[in-house]
C-alpha cells in the first residue's frame, strides 16, 4: 500500500482543472485517532461526496464520514474533459448487445435524469463550476464512424429516445470547420463543467450539510467483522481509524485495492493535452460558435472541448492497462504525442499550436463496460460503485444518490435500474489480466488504425 | 448465361431494362414508391454523404434509372446531369424532373455507360449508384475510363454496388446452412443473388468485392482509392445469442468482410 509521504506533493500540477481550483481551497485535514461513525464513505471523487451528500440529506441524524486518500477530486473527478452527457455505456448498441433493449432504454432514461439532475442541483445551489449548456457531437471521419454513429441513430430512433439525430456532412461543418468530418451523431441534452471545481463545490454542500472530510487519509486496511456487536467495519488510516455501521466504496477505478472488488474492473490509463488559449483568430477559423462537446465514433474515441477562457483541451484516444491494476500517474509521451497530432489532422488551422499542459488519470472498466453499482457479498450495509467508464460528470453524481438509496435500503426507481446490484463478468486475476486487458485494446487500436488509413474525411477531392 | 467466360461477354440490352424494373426490382423503389419519389433509400442516401456535392458543381449520374438522384444533386444547386441507357429510365427521370418546380440547370440523355456524350474534363463528381454491377468486367474498364476522361482534375467518382461478392460466395452458404438448420430454409435459395428479386439472377453479371472494385479503380487511374463496407440495418427481434453473432458478422473484421452487403467507393482523378 502506498504511503502518506511524497504521494500528494504535487497535486496541483495533475491537471488544468485541479490547479484553477486550487486558488483558495483550503484543505480538509487528515484522520487523526479513532473515529465513530454511522456510515464511512471511502473515496472523495465526486461519487463518493455525493452519496455522503445525499445519505446526510435523508438522515440528518447519521454522521457520515468521508476518506479521501489525497485530495477531493484527485482522480477522474478532478481530471476528466467535464461533460455532461446522457450516456451510461460507451454505445447503445453494445447495451443492447449485451442487456438487451429494455435494459438500454432504461439505461439512457437514467442517464437523462442524472443530466438533468445535476443540472438543477448546479443551479439551484449556485455552485460555482463554468457550467455551460451546449450539444454533444459524437462525430464520424470515416465510412465505418458513419456507420457506426448512424447506427447509433437507428437504434435511438427504435427505442424511442428522444433528442438523439444525425447531422449530415455539411451541417456538420457549418457548425464546426474540421475538414475531416462527414457527419455526426447529435444529443441536444449536454453541457460542460469544469470538473475538479465542481467537485470542491459540492464539497462545500457536503461539509454545510455536516458531512466530515478528512483528506490525505487512504483507508489502507479495511476490515469487515459480521460477528462483532456494534461498529462492525473498520478502515485503518496511517494516523487513525474509522469504525462504522455502514460503508460506501466510491473509488471507480482505485477499487482494486479491495480484493473483493478486484474481479469486478480494471483501471484504464487516459490522457489528456491542453493547448494555450486559441486567439479569436484561430477561434473564428473553427467556427464552434456554439462550443458544443466533441467526440468521435472511434472505438477509443477523443473526447475534446474548449475551455471557459478558450484552451482546446483534447482527451481519449487511447487507453491503457498496466499489470498489477496500477493507477499511478503514467505519463505516456507517445499517447500525448498522438493527441497532438490529432489535433493538427482535426483543425488544421491549429497546426503546431503550444500544448501547455498534458495529464493523464485512470478510468475504471468493466468488462462489459457499463458500470455496476451493487452491495459487497449481499450485505445491504456495504455498497460500492465501480465501471464509471464515460468522461461523464452527471453520471457519477447521480451514482452517489443511487448508492446512497441502495444504503439506505430505499427502493427507489434509480435502485431498480439494470446496472444496480448486477452480476458483472470477472476479469482473471494477474497474470492473465494484463496479456487479456491489453489485447483486447490493441484489437480495438488496430480497428480504429485499419479504418484511419484510408484516409480521414473526404479527404480524395483535398488536394494536400 | 451469367457465368459464361466468353472473352467479350455479350452487353445486357437496354430493353432489359423497363418501368417495371425500376418500379419493382431495382434498388430504392420501396422509398421511391412510397414517397412518390420524394426521399432517397437508406443507401443512395449514405452514398451522397461521401458525395459531398456542393452547389455549382457539375454532376453525372451515370445510369441514373428513376431520376431522384439527378433530382437531388439539383436541389443542392449543383448542375445535374443523368444518362441512363434504358429509355424507361430516361423517360422516368423525366417525369420526376417535370414535377420539380425549381429543377434548375439539368440534363438528361439516353446513352451508353461506354461512350459518354460529353467533352473532356467537365464534371466535378460522377456518381455511379447501382450501376457496376450490371456492366461486364471489359465495360466496367471502357466506362471508368470515359468517367475518368469527363473528370475534371481533382474531380471523383462515387460508387455505391450491391451485393458484396464474397458475401455470396463465402458467407451465403453458411446464413444459408444456419436458416435452414433454424428451420427457414425455404426463404433461402441456392442461388443467393434470387435472395429478394430473382431478376437480379439475369442483371447483376459483375458482382464487386472490397479487392475487386479497388483493383479495377486503380487500373483504371483512379488515385486516394476509398473502399468500405455497409449493411442495411436489420432489426430483427432475436435471441441475444444471435444479435451478438449478428454484430460481430457486421462489425468485426474479418467477418464483415464477408458479411456487409453493399460496397462503396470513391477514387480521384488527381491529374
Amino acid at each position: 500500500m502506498r504511503t502518506l509521504a511524497g504521494t500528494f506533493a504535487d497535486y496541483r500540477a495533475r491537471s488544468f482543472w485541479l490547479e484553477q481550483a486550487t486558488a483558495g481551497y483550503v484543505e480538509s485535514p487528515a484522520l487523526e485517532g479513532v473515529v465513530r461513525a454511522d456510515v464511512l464513505v471511502i473515496g472523495g471523487g465526486l461519487t463518493g461526496i455525493s452519496a455522503a451528500y445525499h445519505v446526510k440529506l435523508a438522515e440528518p441524524s447519521l454522521r457520515i464520514v468521508l476518506l479521501e486518500s489525497e485530495v477531493t477530486g484527485y482522480g477522474a473527478s478532478g481530471r476528466s474533459v467535464g461533460f455532461i452527457v446522457p450516456l451510461v455505456s460507451p454505445s447503445l448498441s453494445l447495451a443492447t448487445t449485451r442487456f438487451g433493449a429494455q435494459q438500454a432504454r432504461e439505461a439512457r432514461r437514467y442517464a437523462e435524469r442524472a443530466c438533468a439532475y445535476l443540472v438543477e442541483t448546479i443551479e439551484r445551489r449556485r455552485l460555482d463550476c463554468n457550467y455551460e449548456a451546449c450539444d454533444y457531437l459524437c462525430v464520424a471521419r470515416t465510412p465505418t464512424e458513419s456507420k457506426r454513429a448512424q447506427q447509433e441513430v437507428a437504434l435511438a430512433r427504435r427505442l424511442d429516445i428522444e433528442g438523439v439525430e444525425w447531422l449530415p456532412a455539411r451541417a456538420v461543418r457549418d457548425q464546426i470547420d474540421s475538414p475531416t468530418y462527414v457527419g455526426a451523431l447529435r444529443e441536444s441534452q449536454a453541457g460542460l463543467i469544469n470538473p475538479a471545481r465542481l467537485v470542491r463545490e459540492f464539497k462545500r454542500i457536503a461539509i454545510a450539510r455536516g458531512v466530515e472530510i478528512y483528506e490525505h487519509s487512504p483507508a489502507i486496511n479495511l476490515q469487515f467483522d459480521p460477528t462483532r456487536s456494534g461498529r462492525v467495519i473498520r478502515a485503518q488510516t496511517p494516523r487513525g481509524a474509522v469504525e462504522s455501521d455502514r460503508c460506501v466504496i466510491a473509488t471507480n477505478a482505485y477499487s482494486a485495492q479491495f480484493a473483493a472488488l478486484r474481479a469486478r474492473q480494471c483501471p484504464l490509463h487516459t490522457y489528456a493535452v491542453l493547448t494555450e488559449p486559441l486567439t479569436p483568430a484561430q477561434l473564428s477559423s473553427l467556427g464552434w460558435q456554439a462550443r458544443q462537446a466533441l467526440s468521435d465514433a472511434r472505438l477509443l474515441p477523443h473526447y475534446y472541448r474548449l475551455t471557459s477562457d478558450n484552451r482546446l483541451l483534447v482527451t481519449g484516444g487511447n487507453a491503457r492497462y498496466f499489470p498489477g491494476n496500477q493507477t499511478a500517474i503514467n505519463h505516456d509521451t507517445q499517447a500525448f504525442e498522438d493527441l497532438a497530432i490529432f489535433i493538427d489532422q482535426t483543425f488544421p488551422s491549429l497546426r503546431g499550436i503550444a500544448i501547455s499542459q498534458r495529464w493523464s488519470w485512470v478510468v475504471s472498466a468493466t468488462a462489459d463496460l457499463a458500470p455496476a453499482l451493487g452491495m459487497l457479498g449481499n450485505n445491504p450495509h456495504i455498497v460500492y460503485s465501480l465501471g464509471n467508464l464515460e468522461h461523464n460528470s452527471a453520471l457519477s453524481h447521480l451514482n452517489g444518490r443511487t448508492l446512497s438509496d441502495l444504503l439506505l435500503e430505499r427502493k427507489t426507481d434509480l435502485t431498480d435500474v439494470f446496472f444496480v446490484k448486477r452480476a458483472t463478468i470477472p476479469l482473471p486475476p494477474e497474470p492473465a489480466r494484463a496479456p487479456l486487458v491489453n489485447s483486447v485494446l490493441s484489437l480495438l487500436r488496430a480497428r480504429d488504425t485499419l479504418d484511419e488509413r484510408q484516409g480521414l474525411g473526404n479527404r480524395a477531392i483535398r488536394r494536400a | 448465361m451469367t457465368n459464361q467466360q466468353a472473352p467479350q461477354q455479350t452487353p445486357i440490352p437496354p430493353d432489359r431494362y423497363d418501368e417495371a424494373y425500376f418500379l419493382t426490382a431495382c434498388e430504392g423503389y420501396e422509398e421511391f414508391i412510397q414517397s412518390e419519389g420524394e426521399h432517397l433509400s437508406r443507401r443512395l442516401k449514405q452514398a451522397f454523404e461521401f458525395a459531398d456535392v456542393e452547389r455549382g458543381m457539375r454532376v453525372l449520374d451515370l445510369g441514373c434509372g428513376r431520376g431522384e438522384i439527378v433530382r437531388h444533386v439539383a436541389r443542392l444547386g449543383a448542375h445535374s446531369f443523368g444518362i441512363d441507357y434504358s429509355w424507361a429510365a430516361v423517360t422516368l427521370s423525366r417525369r420526376i424532373m417535370e414535377r420539380e418546380p425549381s429543377a434548375g440547370a439539368h440534363g438528361l440523355a439516353q446513352s451508353d455507360a461506354k461512350r459518354l456524350p460529353f467533352r473532356d474534363n467537365v464534371f466535378d463528381r460522377v456518381l455511379l449508384f447501382d450501376v457496376v454491377e450490371h456492366l461486364h468486367p471489359w465495360e466496367l474498364d471502357i466506362c471508368l475510363g470515359e468517367v475518368r476522361r469527363t473528370l475534371k482534375p481533382g474531380g471523383q467518382v462515387v460508387i455505391h454496388t450491391a451485393p458484396n461478392r464474397w458475401y455470396d460466395v463465402y458467407a451465403y452458404p453458411i446464413v444459408r446452412q444456419v436458416r435452414r438448420l433454424m428451420g427457414q430454409g425455404d426463404r433461402y435459395p441456392a442461388n443467393p443473388r434470387a435472395l429478394n428479386v430473382t431478376i437480379n439472377t439475369e442483371v447483376h453479371v459483375n458482382e464487386q468485392d472490397i479487392l475487386r472494385l479497388r483493383r479495377v479503380l486503380s487500373k483504371n487511374g483512379f488515385s486516394r482509392v476509398k473502399v468500405w463496407l455497409d449493411t442495411p440495418p436489420q432489426h430483427r427481434a432475436e435471441s441475444t445469442l444471435m444479435s451478438m453473432l449478428r454484430h460481430i458478422a457486421f462489425n468485426w473484421i474479418p467477418f464483415a468482410w464477408f458479411f456487409e452487403r453493399e460496397v462503396f467507393a470513391i477514387g480521384a482523378k488527381l491529374d
